[in-house]
């Protein structure tokens, strides 16, 4: 199920190739800055087909990390308004082809115990280059 | 700067005084379509002011750092819009990782520099939560009463003025007895329903409509939410609903809460602030489910002198206008007050 940011978190633009990697740019589905330890992305489908997170680096403020890393960053902040990027490595897509990204991101707001934010996006997203 | 030098507006006029949260444009913000500067100006081109706040981890890169550049702009554009600072929202934060409950001194720590950024702006009140443990508020008050500034945490659905949490901040401002100890009531913890259009949204969104007329009917129960949401939650377990649904509809329960609008009044001593929380209105210009008609003139008759900061969340589930939602707020609290 969609909620009011499912929309918004996946911009038109967002799907990049490059040689034997592709970037997805992600919005965050909320309405504050968050710490990256609360940020979870609980999945990623390409065509389909689940990425696992060991193929995916997180990348904020210019610092590009392993997915699995983040969950330790209580000092780095996803502000608001800026775009984070998934680098996944994979399949060379081809440059204006067509496929269908799902992503899953759960949040856990830090002032809100035991609640977890659940936003799902899918969208058909043209590579750009 | 000290903060009480930056407000003379809000310290003048004694009564209810009407203004804004940028946070009910958070459609307009995070869409990117208005920053923060533009917001800014046009509450102000709308007459949405003069009270003016903001969500701190919302409105400003970095936060609780506050640049030279940014503070300077800050009162620059209070003064060019003729706005008043009203409240900082801070955030009490107290699982930076999942699970994992900061003490009470990281606590402490955590909030003092949001404390600072808010005296810095010339905030005279900040809004904590309820997430942090009476205890850190109580060890912050050297701070706050240096920094002559009122702090209180929001009483917001489903919470009530009597909820446990609540009573031990009330036990502990009676020990401390500190006038810059307070409490920020948001109108939606005394609600009379959920709004039809956020029903008729979920509905759309793909909800099942059993799920949601059972969490609609524990809603109107008259048990303590946590017991709502724990029957709710084990009942859409049982029935293997998509995670999505259940954080959906989880939200339902801490939006708004039912609660008697003349409560407010055991606690109107202490209310530094309020959220005139808003989702909808009628053709009349009523709320559809938070009772102005009752609550303004409860604050009225308790002698409430402050902000109401308008505050549209149904871009929780709308794609609205927070700017028309905002004036359709005013326009009623105005037609109210001048009743009184």
């Amino acid at each position: 199920m969609d909620n009011n940011f499912s929309t918004y978190m996946l911009a038109d633009q967002s799907l990049r190739a490059g040689a034997g990697t592709l970037t997805i740019a992600i919005r965050l589905p909320w309405y504050r800055t968050l710490p990256l330890s609360t940020v979870r992305v609980a999945q990623l489908r390409i065509d389909g087909e689940d990425v696992p997170g060991d193929r995916i680096e997180f990348e904020i403020n210019g610092h590009r990390r392993p997915l699995l890393q983040c969950e330790d960053l209580i000092d780095e902040q996803w502000f608001v308004l800026d775009d984070a990027t998934l680098h996944v490595r994979g399949p060379d897509l081809k440059n204006q082809s067509e496929h269908l990204i799902d992503v899953t991101l759960n949040l856990h707001p830090p002032y809100m115990p035991g609640f977890t934010w659940v936003t799902h996006s899918s969208k058909r997203l043209q590579v750009q280059r | 700067m000290s903060a009480s030098t930056a407000t003379p507006a809000s310290r003048a006029k004694p009564g209810l005084k009407l203004g804004t949260t940028l946070f009910s444009f958070t459609t307009e913000y995070i869409q990117r379509r208005y920053s923060f500067e533009q917001l800014l100006a046009e509450v102000a081109a709308q007459n949405l002011g003069p009270g003016l706040e903001i969500v701190g981890f919302q409105s400003i890169r970095g936060f609780p750092t506050i640049t030279d550049a940014f503070a300077e702009r800050f009162r620059e554009l209070m003064d060019l819009h003729k706005l008043t600072p009203s409240c900082l929202s801070i955030n009490s934060d107290m699982m930076l990782r999942p699970g994992h409950m900061q003490s009470v001194d990281e606590a402490v720590a955590y909030h003092e520099p949001q404390i600072r950024a808010a005296a810095r702006l010339g905030f005279p009140v900040i809004r904590s939560q309820f997430a942090a443990p009476a205890e850190v508020l109580r060890r912050l008050v050297p701070l706050i009463e240096k920094l002559q500034i009122k702090i209180g945490p929001e009483i917001h659905a489903p919470m009530t003025v009597n909820s446990p949490p609540v009573l031990a901040y009330r036990e502990m401002y009676a020990k401390v007895g500190s006038p810059y100890l307070g409490f920020i009531p948001d109108c939606g913890s005394a609600a009379r329903n959920i709004p039809k259009t956020y029903l008729a949204y979920l509905k759309s969104q793909g909800m099942p409509e059993d799920l949601m007329n059972l969490a609609v009917g524990i809603w109107r129960q008259a048990k303590n939410v946590q017991q709502k949401i724990e029957e709710f939650a084990a009942l859409a377990k049982a029935r293997n609903a998509d995670p999505t649904v259940v954080s959906s509809l989880a939200v339902m329960f801490s939006i708004l809460s039912p609660q008697d609008p003349r409560a407010w009044l055991e606690i109107m001593p202490q209310i530094i602030h309020i959220h005139g929380k808003c989702y909808d209105f009628d053709a009349s210009g009523s709320e559809t489910s938070i009772p102005y008609e009752e609550l303004i003139p409860v604050f009225v008759e308790g002698g409430f002198s402050g902000f109401m900061s308008t505050e549209w969340e149904g871009h929780l589930y709308s794609q609205a206008s927070g700017f028309e939602m905002v004036r359709k707020h005013q326009t009623l609290c105005r037609r109210l007050l001048s009743r009184i």
